[in-house]
């Protein structure tokens, strides 16, 4: 039997969809406006975080040279309903550009792109988002050098041999998956054959998660040399968790760590080194970087340069990222020439 | 003979000595029964460190499960638990890091006193309006969360700005059983005298059990129902001293979700929610239960991203468990 309205209820519905989603596209870019009558809408991971404090400072010594009205909010602990609410209401307040360290890389798209067909202008720092729902990424240092930095420390302090571990923040967090590939891939060379990942396991930024993870990582493997932490809080819970097991002697902990508020474990040489960026630095570039974009002076494509103030000219790579610079490797001789990078304020 | 324990009130609220043992009896079994279960499945797991961590991991859900079964016996509940310890915990690790030479009796008095207070706003509002006591909790759980994120905001107190006697707290071991575990004990063995060998305590029960009646009896309900909240608060902000001192971070998230962690442990561990029933003991082995399937899970090296689940799984077979055996040891109690 056959069913001719079918074929045309879903030829129409088709239609429809189509047209419904031309209308959220935005219908090109949305015009330049000087970032002096912009509000910027600064959505950082979660803001119980001094790392976030001090990337609020850079963006603010930089809104002291630009202008433009800054807001920076965010969820106290990092959750991504959290963000998506910031988003929102970034987007009622026909925000020019709203910048996003995310939680979720993918979680967040939806929103964004809401935000995009509104006329906002969306870029990310710190922890990019899904292609295609930002113009633009500013990071720190390519994922690359940020994932051998830190496993270099770690190889070092273990002799190039035993089995270690990895207590890191989300399991959905780009960024620090993306070094932790680098560092898998890392294990393929010569030189590293002796060393051996044993779990990966996840402590969401939270420092019971993070220490209960440690724990569990420790205890089901004795032999253990090393436990990496690519994230300051699980760096602090795993320095405790060794300690509080006795093994802090033959277990080495790095990663990434936050001279902020951590300087004292270098000094203490319960971690031989870690990594890190000037958070500050990364505030006040991003924060040039959308005054640009709003601007109308870039708008995404490699090869376009900008100027960021007291970092010079930037140039926008593939894929729209601005790489920042180098990591900095931290230790108990060079970090309190660093302290000015991680100052908060208020 | 065991028809005479739903007739009349407040009298049902007094499980017969015979049925309260088997509750905990079946528990009891599927506590021996887990541990064998992960003896056998990892060898790492029958060891004195084990046992330890177990000890002092159920510690802190522990004091405030007590805490949460005293508002449940009174038929009302505590959501906001894990705000008050997170605040708590806060305000004492700040305290301790602001004045250094502060002993550490007055800190751990300081933060019983102010989670008391947190828990008397709480019984306060359940006591007087009349309002459902989870809408209150509620409300509780975000202004506490509230007031600890606007005065931490993005400050972190670490580890290293606590003095080590501090952390001592958490790490201390008397003849190889961890401290926390003992403070922990204590607390469930005076909740346990007083339920089991006081008037205030039946009569919680009884509040619980049959609000209606316990009133005519002349029980005082709106007072025992704050008391319940204020000792609750009270040992939130012990448990908030005990969390800074085992996790060594403390932020503005610290215990965010933990109400249902406790909540676990009270529920598995036979206390109705509907009020009126449960014992001491009972809580004690659920937080026990719950503390070795997730250390158990974690020696056997099982995936994080499975872990909840099977975690969860556990639970439900847990309780089957335990409520299939109490049947039984019930239907065999009646028919001799």
């Amino acid at each position: 039997m056959r069913r001719p309205g079918v074929g045309a209820a879903i030829a129409t519905a088709a239609l429809l969809a189509l047209t419904a989603c031309a209308a959220a596209e935005p219908s090109g870019p949305p015009p330049p406006r000087p970032v002096r009558d912009c509000n910027l809408t600064m959505i950082p991971k979660n803001t119980d975080n001094p790392y976030f404090a001090a990337v609020r400072t850079g963006m603010v010594d930089a809104q002291r040279e630009l202008g433009g009205d800054l807001s920076f909010v965010g969820p106290a602990a990092g959750d991504v309903t959290g963000q998506i609410q910031r988003i929102q209401s970034g987007r009622q307040r026909g925000s020019c550009v709203i910048g996003i360290s995310a939680v979720d890389s993918s979680a967040v798209a939806p929103a964004l792109d809401a935000a995009r067909a509104d006329g906002s202008r969306v870029i990310s720092y710190d922890a990019d988002v899904s292609d295609g729902s930002r113009g633009l990424f500013v990071n720190m240092a390519t994922a690359d050098e940020l994932g051998r930095a830190q496993f270099e420390i770690l190889a070092r302090a273990m002799g190039n041999t035993g089995e270690f571990g990895i207590v890191s923040s989300q399991s959905t967090a780009e960024v620090t998956n993306g070094w932790i590939d680098v560092m898998i891939a890392q294990l393929d060379e010569a030189e590293y054959s002796g060393m051996r990942l044993v779990r990966t396991s996840y402590g969401d930024d939270d420092a019971k998660k993070s220490y209960d993870a440690a724990v569990a990582l420790l205890r089901a493997h004795p032999n253990l040399r090393g436990i990496m932490a690519p994230t300051p809080i699980a760096m602090e819970a795993s320095v405790k968790a060794a300690t509080d097991l006795g093994v802090a002697d033959r277990v080495v902990v790095t990663g990434l760590g936050n001279p902020g508020n951590q300087a004292e474990l270098l000094k203490t040489g319960q971690v031989p080194a870690y990594v890190l960026w000037s958070p500050r630095d990364l505030g006040y570039l991003t924060y040039y970087a959308a005054a640009a974009y709003t601007a109308g002076e870039i708008t995404g494509r490699a090869g376009e340069t900008f100027a960021a103030g007291r970092l010079g000219r930037k140039t926008i790579g593939p894929g729209g990222e601005v790489v920042m610079g180098h990591p900095i490797t931290f230790t108990q001789d060079n970090v309190d020439r660093y302290l000015h990078d991680f100052e908060t304020t208020g | 003979m065991s028809t005479s324990d739903t007739r009349t009130a407040p009298a049902p609220a007094l499980p017969e000595s015979r049925r309260r043992i088997h509750r905990e009896a079946g528990l009891g079994v599927v506590l021996v029964v887990l541990v064998a279960l992960f003896a056998t499945l990892t060898p790492r797991f029958a060891t004195g460190d084990t046992f330890a961590q177990i000890g002092t991991d159920l510690s802190i859900v522990l004091i405030v499960a007590v805490g949460q079964a005293l508002v449940l016996f009174t038929r009302n509940i505590d959501v906001s638990v894990g705000s008050t310890v997170g605040l708590t915990a806060y305000l004492a690790a700040s305290l301790t890091a602001a004045v250094p030479g502060l002993p550490l009796v007055l800190t751990v008095l300081v933060a019983c006193l102010l989670g008391a207070a947190l828990g008397a706003v709480n019984g306060a509002l359940v006591a007087t309006l009349k309002v459902p006591s989870i809408m209150v909790t509620l409300g509780t759980l975000y202004i506490f969360r509230g007031i600890n994120s606007a005065l931490a905001g993005s400050s972190q107190i670490t580890a290293q700005n606590l003095p080590d006697s501090y952390s001592a707290i958490a790490t201390g071991t008397v003849l190889g059983i961890p401290l926390m575990f003992l403070y922990a004990l204590a607390v469930a063995g005076l909740a346990h005298l007083v339920i089991r060998h006081t008037f205030t305590g039946r009569a919680m029960l009884a509040v619980g059990s049959d609000p209606a009646s316990a009133e005519r009896t002349g029980i005082a309900s709106k007072r025992l129902v704050f008391g319940a909240y204020t000792v609750t608060g009270l040992l939130c902000g012990l448990a908030g001293v005990l969390w800074g001192a085992r996790y060594g971070t403390v932020d503005s998230s610290v215990a965010t979700g933990f109400e249902l962690v406790v909540l676990a442990a009270v529920v598995v561990g036979g206390v109705r929610i509907t009020g009126g029933v449960g014992t001491v003991g009972g809580v004690v082995l659920g937080a026990a239960i719950l503390s070795v399937i997730s250390t158990g899970l974690a020696l056997a090296d099982v995936s994080p991203f499975w872990l909840q689940a099977i975690q969860g799984l556990v639970i439900i077979l847990a309780i089957t468990f335990d409520l299939v055996l109490r049947r039984r040891l019930e239907s065999r109690g009646v028919s001799t």
